[in-house]
C-alpha cells in the first residue's frame, strides 16, 4: 500500500469511529423541542416531539429558570453534535472519493 | 488540509495566549511544517500529514501555570474521548484529533498520567526522552513554539518506525525521516547536530538505530557509521 493510500484509509477508519461517536453522543441528549403548558395556573416544561403522525409531550418538570436552562442547554449541545456528524459525513464523502480516485 | 491548518493554527494561538505552549512540545506529524517554514520553506521538507496532532508533556511536568486546557479544547470545539479500556483520552474534532504524550519511565505503567496543573492526561510512550532533551524554541507564522530538534526528530522517526505494526505506518515514518534527515546532513551545524544527539544515546539505542537506517538511507547510514570509526 502506498503511504498516501494508508493515510487516506486511515483517516478513513478515524472518521468512521467518529461518525459513531457522535451518533452515540446525540443518543445521550433529549431530543425535540421545548413546549410549556398550563395547568392550575401554574407552568410545566414538555419536550415534544413526533413519533409518525403523532406528537408526543414528554413531561420535564415545573417551569422554572434552572430546569428550562439546563434544558436549553441540553437541546443547543444536540445542534452542535449533529453539525458535526455533518461535518464528518462531508469528510467521509471528500476521503472516500479520494480513494476511489486512486483506483483508477 | 486547508481546514486542518487552520485549526492547527487556531489551537496554537489559543495555546500561546494561555501560556500553555512555552511549557509542552510539539511532536509528531505536524512537526514538518513548522521545520519547513524554520528552514526558509525547501522543497525537501514533506507537507504530508495526518490528522493527529501530538502534543508532548516534559516528564516530569514543568508546568509554570493552572490552566484547564481540557477546557481550551472543548471551546474549540473538540470533545474528550475516553478509552474504556485504559483511561487513555483523546481530543475530537471532525477535522482534528489532539492527544497529549509523555516520555514513560521505568517498565512503564499502562495508564495515563495525569497532568493536575493543565487539568488533561498524557499517554506514556518509550523513546520520547530523546525528543524531550532536544527541543528548539522557534517561531511558526509569528507564535513563539518548542519542537524537536530537527536531527533528534529524524532520529526518533527511525527508531519508532521499528515499533510500527503497521506497514504503511512505518514506511511514512521512514520516509519523513529520510526525507529530512538528508535534507538535514547538507548543512554543517545539523551534521554537528546529528552528530551530538546520536553519540549521546544508549548503545543499544545505537545499534538499533544503524540496523534501520542500513536498509533505508545510505547517506545517512554512511555519516552515522563513520562516526563509530
Amino acid at each position: 500500500m502506498s503511504i498516501i493510500k494508508g493515510i487516506l484509509k486511515e483517516e478513513l477508519k478515524r472518521l468512521e469511529e467518529l461518525s459513531a461517536f457522535y451518533k452515540e453522543k446525540i443518543l445521550e441528549v433529549p431530543c425535540g423541542s421545548i413546549s410549556v403548558k398550563e395547568r392550575g395556573g401554574k407552568r410545566y416544561i414538555y419536550l415534544a416531539h413526533r413519533e409518525d403522525k403523532k406528537v408526543i409531550f414528554d413531561y420535564v418538570g415545573k417551569d422554572i429558570p434552572e430546569v428550562r436552562d439546563a434544558l436549553n442547554e441540553r437541546m443547543q449541545q444536540r445542534k452542535e453534535y449533529q453539525a458535526k456528524l455533518r461535518q464528518v459525513k462531508e469528510n467521509l464523502e471528500e476521503i472516500k472519493r479520494s480513494l476511489r480516485g486512486k483506483r483508477k | 488540509m486547508e481546514k486542518e491548518n487552520d485549526l492547527f493554527f487556531t489551537i496554537l494561538i489559543r495555546l500561546d495566549k494561555e501560556e500553555v505552549l512555552r511549557d509542552i512540545i510539539l511532536i509528531g506529524g505536524w512537526c514538518p511544517l513548522v521545520y519547513k517554514e524554520y528552514f526558509g520553506n525547501p522543497v525537501e521538507i514533506s507537507m504530508q500529514r495526518t490528522a493527529d496532532l501530538d502534543l508532548l508533556v516534559p516528564n516530569p511536568p514543568r508546568i509554570h501555570k493552572d490552566v484547564d486546557v481540557s477546557l481550551i479544547f472543548k471551546e474549540l470545539g473538540f470533545d474528550k474521548k475516553v478509552s474504556l479500556l485504559d483511561g487513555y483520552e483523546k481530543y475530537v474534532h471532525p477535522d482534528l484529533e489532539v492527544e497529549f504524550l509523555t516520555p514513560e519511565r521505568g517498565r512503564g505503567r499502562g495508564k495515563p498520567y495525569t497532568i493536575d496543573k493543565l487539568h488533561i492526561n498524557a499517554q506514556g510512550l518509550r523513546y520520547l526522552d530523546l525528543i524531550q532533551s532536544y527541543t528548539i524554541k522557534t517561531s511558526y507564522n509569528g507564535i513563539s513554539i518548542n519542537v524537536p530538534e530537527p536531527t533528534a526528530y529524524v532520529l526518533h522517526k527511525f527508531m519508532v518506525s521499528d515499533r510500527r505494526k503497521k506497514p504503511f505506518k512505518r514506511e511514512k515514518d521512514i520516509e519523513t525521516a529520510r526525507q529530512l534527515g538528508e535534507y538535514l546532513l547538507d548543512q554543517e551545524s545539523q551534521r554537528n547536530k546529528m552528530l551530538e544527539i546520536y553519540l549521546r544515546m544508549p548503545e543499544k539505542w545505537k545499534k538499533d538505530l544503524i540496523k534501520i537506517v542500513k536498509g533505508t538511507s545510505e547517506k545517512i547510514y554512511i555519516f552515522l557509521n563513520s562516526t563509530e570509526n
